[in-house]
């Protein structure tokens, strides 16, 4: 796709090339870089993750669709409580 | 009907300023069916402008417009120009508040003249309002009279949803009974005609009974209840019409009230018969009446073809069809 190659692998070797970065800069950039990756992960992780189970209450699921929920709604929303519970959810 | 669109319109632009008209020739020409008739020269370009041929566009700047708090209200020339705005309706405008949590929303009612009966053909005689029920989030609602137009207008324009407003074009002019070959009969003598000046508002979501029955209750919308009003005049039956006026949300405890009552129901409407809204009908009144039922419910619908321009009296649902569904579901 790049004929010239990676475009930030090149931008570092110029940098280099005119005096204006070096190796050891570089490695410890992308450790920082990298431990702020994983930090808003393990936060973002604390939210729950997909495979975790329910995050939000059952009923918000039939909020704001509409500004004010109508009867059907409301009915299917009770009738999906109603299935969990039968089925001991 | 038109005046009565056009006086709802109006009304609610003096009122709000945050009310813009955008569609095809509804500015400077004051819209084909002449709906918009007088807005522009009132309110001014910036607030009643006219738009491309685009439909998707059309309904993408009127979302763009509401997410940031004006509130639009696009016209689509023929409801069978509606397919490309079809992604901005449903990705975006009935969505819009889900997906933000509340914080964005798109108030838009989308006006658009539907329906055949007049002689239109393939294009500009549809009744997609089935694809738009089928969609979360959504408002659908069909006016069968002047009166009903303006009220259910305005109470859509004021709505914080995103409103479908399909138009009945066969019935701008006057009532139809389904008789082609007669002359039109105008509104002015029709008691649906009498529209008062002024705000007035008939809530979403509320069905009318246009005529109270015991033997049959024909649930309807739009030009069918006219249809529906003339077949029973004729035959002498004893049926309760329904006006649905609002598809979604439905009025069901009128339907369940009027089918435990007369124990049998026809659902008629000129979209094609399959996935159409009286096969939601059918399925909530067989769900929730079933003991009361003395027969099946019985759907007469367009027929599953596009449709037709010299067959079109074959296809639409006329005195003869409805009047022979009746026969059958008195006589099981």
């Amino acid at each position: 796709m790049w004929p010239l190659g990676d475009p930030i692998a090149r931008l570092k070797e110029h940098l280099i090339a005119i005096g204006a970065w070096d190796e050891a800069r570089h490695a410890a950039m992308e450790a920082e870089v990298a431990e702020q990756v994983r930090a808003a992960a393990r936060e973002a992780e604390q939210q729950g993750v997909l495979g975790d189970g329910l995050h939000q209450p059952l009923a918000t699921m039939f909020e704001d669709v509409f500004e004010e929920m109508p009867w059907h709604l409301r009915e299917q929303s009770a009738q999906m409580q109603a299935e969990r519970d039968a089925a001991g959810l | 009907m038109i005046q009565a669109i056009n006086a709802a319109i109006d009304l609610c632009m003096e009122a709000d300023p945050d009310i813009v008209v955008m569609g095809e020739d509804v500015g400077f020409f004051g819209g084909v069916f002449k709906a918009t008739a007088g807005l522009q020269q009132k309110y001014g370009r910036t607030r009643v402008f006219d738009t491309p041929i685009n439909e998707c566009g059309i309904i993408g700047v009127a979302v763009g417009m509401a997410a940031y708090g004006l509130r639009p209200v696009p016209e689509i020339q023929f409801a069978d120009y509606i397919y490309p705005a079809l992604d901005q309706i449903v990705s975006e405008a009935a969505r819009l508040r889900y997906r933000s949590a509340g914080e964005f929303s798109a108030p838009i009612t989308v006006r658009a003249p539907f329906g055949g009966g007049i002689f239109g053909g393939q294009t500009h005689s549809q009744s997609p309002e089935g694809i738009f029920t089928h969609v979360s989030g959504l408002k659908t609602v069909i006016p069968s009279t002047p009166y009903d137009a303006k009220g259910l207008l305005i109470a859509a324009i004021e709505d914080n949803d995103p409103v479908l407003f399909f138009e009945p074009k066969r019935i701008y002019n006057g009532p139809f009974d389904g008789h082609y070959d007669r002359p039109v009969t105008p509104w002015t003598q029709h008691a649906g005609s009498e529209v008062p000046d002024g705000r007035y508002v008939i809530p979403l979501g509320k069905a009318a009974i246009v005529r109270e029955g015991n033997d049959l209750t024909i649930l309807a919308y739009g030009t069918m209840v006219h249809v529906a009003t003339g077949v029973v005049a004729e035959g002498g039956i004893d049926a309760e019409i329904i006006d649905l006026r609002t598809l979604v949300p439905l009025d069901i405890e009128a339907i369940e009230t009027s089918v435990r009552k007369t124990g049998r129901c026809i659902v008629v409407h000129e979209a094609t018969r399959t996935s159409g809204f009286g096969a939601e009908l059918a399925a909530l009144v067989q769900e929730r009446c079933f003991h009361s039922l003395e027969a099946p419910v019985m759907r007469v619908t367009g027929w599953d073809t596009p449709y037709p321009h010299s067959l079109e009296w074959a296809y639409f649902p006329g005195p003869v069809r409805l009047g022979e569904a009746i026969k059958r579901v008195l006589e099981d």
